[in-house]
């Protein structure tokens, strides 16, 4: 399974709430968690490309977690 | 079930067999190991093989698997402590122990998410305690045995790295969920409040408790899109017209007072063997997978009385905070060890 490029649209509408998914991914959680209140604060489109990027990066480092897997699985389906 | 307590002689054996350690006990009892391959925290509350209890003599090990590659000690101090998620290995995990009540805690408690790398690797870990009895009498400790370290200022790390198609995750499990009452914020972040927003109002947070005669045992609930985080209250001061927590509150954070929980067991272990059966009925893991180790929160051993009751296979040490990517309250952190095909 390929995670989205960091510059997919995926990313800016799950940090804009516009996509939500049931992740298993204790890390994703928190982090998107943070940056969605992050993006609350500062909409503007350098700081949601800056915080697609932190959330691609995520799971690019543990795509080989069973629960990062199956969330990347969720992403892309 | 697997034996998790141990004598203070057995623990000098598994130590001079050379064994990388986490070890949990009370300090008096830390204090008698030899210098080894270990770092602990202090606490004298345990969730053991035989269930819930208070021990000054026994200690509580979790072993790191011999496959690990490697197993390094660090500590860290307010300085250095931002550092804390870099140092952990590409594949491996981080144990961190922190001591309660001291700056350190404070430090991470307010700014791990801010830190470099925050999330990217597992850091998990836990507060050290003291017997609730000798409060102001003794400090947690944390302690480093391959120096002989015994802390109350600063945070150890045990960074263990895995070899490959070995992977460690973490996980929580929190019975609390957000209610449906008003929703909260605060303008500032931190471990102790006057004032909170409340449905956009902002109000005397100790009034606006006492008037709606909240039960404080019950945290204030974040929801980190499906995690729920919780901050659980430590006092209400009227007379100061303060509320202070556990953990900190952060800006703009939107919490919420936990649903009520009728039977913390009950409910405790219905969550143990509901994750159980989606595990079962979802992955093809089954059998692949080991927790490695687990820890629960004091408040949840004393509202709901722990002590003499078994929690499956979750043992492990009773702490004053867990740590899981940042700092939690009121909630199970455990670490799974995936064998991947």
């Amino acid at each position: 399974m390929t995670i989205p490029l960091a510059t997919d649209g995926i990313w800016k509408e799950m940090l804009r709430k516009q996509k939500q998914f049931d992740f298993e991914f204790l890390a994703l959680k928190m982090l998107l968690g943070r940056l969605i209140m992050d993006v609350e604060r500062d909409p503007s489109e350098a700081n949601v490309e800056k915080c697609a990027v932190q959330l691609h990066d995520l799971l690019a480092k543990n795509q080989h977690l069973p629960s990062a897997m199956n969330d990347i699985q969720k992403i892309c389906s | 079930m697997s034996k998790v307590l141990f004598s203070i002689d057995e623990v000098k054996q598994m130590i001079s067999q050379g064994y990388n350690l986490i070890l949990a006990g009370d300090e008096m009892a830390l204090r008698q190991l030899p210098r080894g391959h270990w770092i602990a925290g202090t606490t004298p509350y345990f969730m053991g093989e035989e269930g819930g209890e208070v021990s000054r003599e026994k200690i509580l090990v979790t072993g790191i698997p011999g496959y690990a590659t490697a197993a390094k000690i660090q500590t860290y101090d307010t300085g250095t402590i931002s550092g804390v998620y870099k140092d952990i290995p590409e594949n491996g995990f981080g144990f961190i122990l922190i001591p309660a009540f001291t700056e350190i805690h404070q430090v991470f408690s307010l700014k791990a998410p801010e830190f470099p790398d925050f999330a990217t690797r597992p850091l998990l870990g836990w507060i050290s305690g003291i017997l609730l009895d000798d409060l102001g009498k003794v400090t947690p400790k944390v302690i480093n045995g391959e120096t002989g370290e015994i802390i109350d200022s600063k945070a150890v790390m045990l960074a263990v790295t895995l070899p490959p198609k070995i992977v460690a995750d973490i996980n929580i499990l929190n019975i609390f969920k957000q209610g449906t009452g008003d929703e909260i914020t605060f303008a500032t972040d931190g471990f102790e409040v006057k004032e909170a927003i409340v449905n956009g109002q902002t109000v005397n947070f100790s009034k606006y408790v006492t008037e709606k005669s909240i039960d404080t045992k019950l945290p204030l609930v974040a929801d980190y899109s499906g995690a729920a985080v919780n901050i659980s209250i430590q006092a209400v001061d009227t007379a100061k017209g303060t509320v202070a927590f556990y953990a900190p509150v952060f800006k703009d954070v939107r919490y919420r007072f936990a649903e009520p929980v009728d039977n913390y067991f009950r409910e405790f272990m219905s969550h143990v063997l509901e994750d159980d059966y989606k595990e079962y009925a979802t992955s093809n893991m089954i059998n692949k997978k080991s927790v490695l180790f687990s820890c629960n929160c004091i408040l949840n051993y004393l509202y709901s009385n722990l002590e003499g009751l078994k929690t499956g296979e979750m043992t492990g040490p009773i702490t004053f905070g867990e740590v899981a990517y940042q700092l939690l309250n009121q909630t199970l952190v455990y670490l799974t060890i995936y064998h991947l095909a």
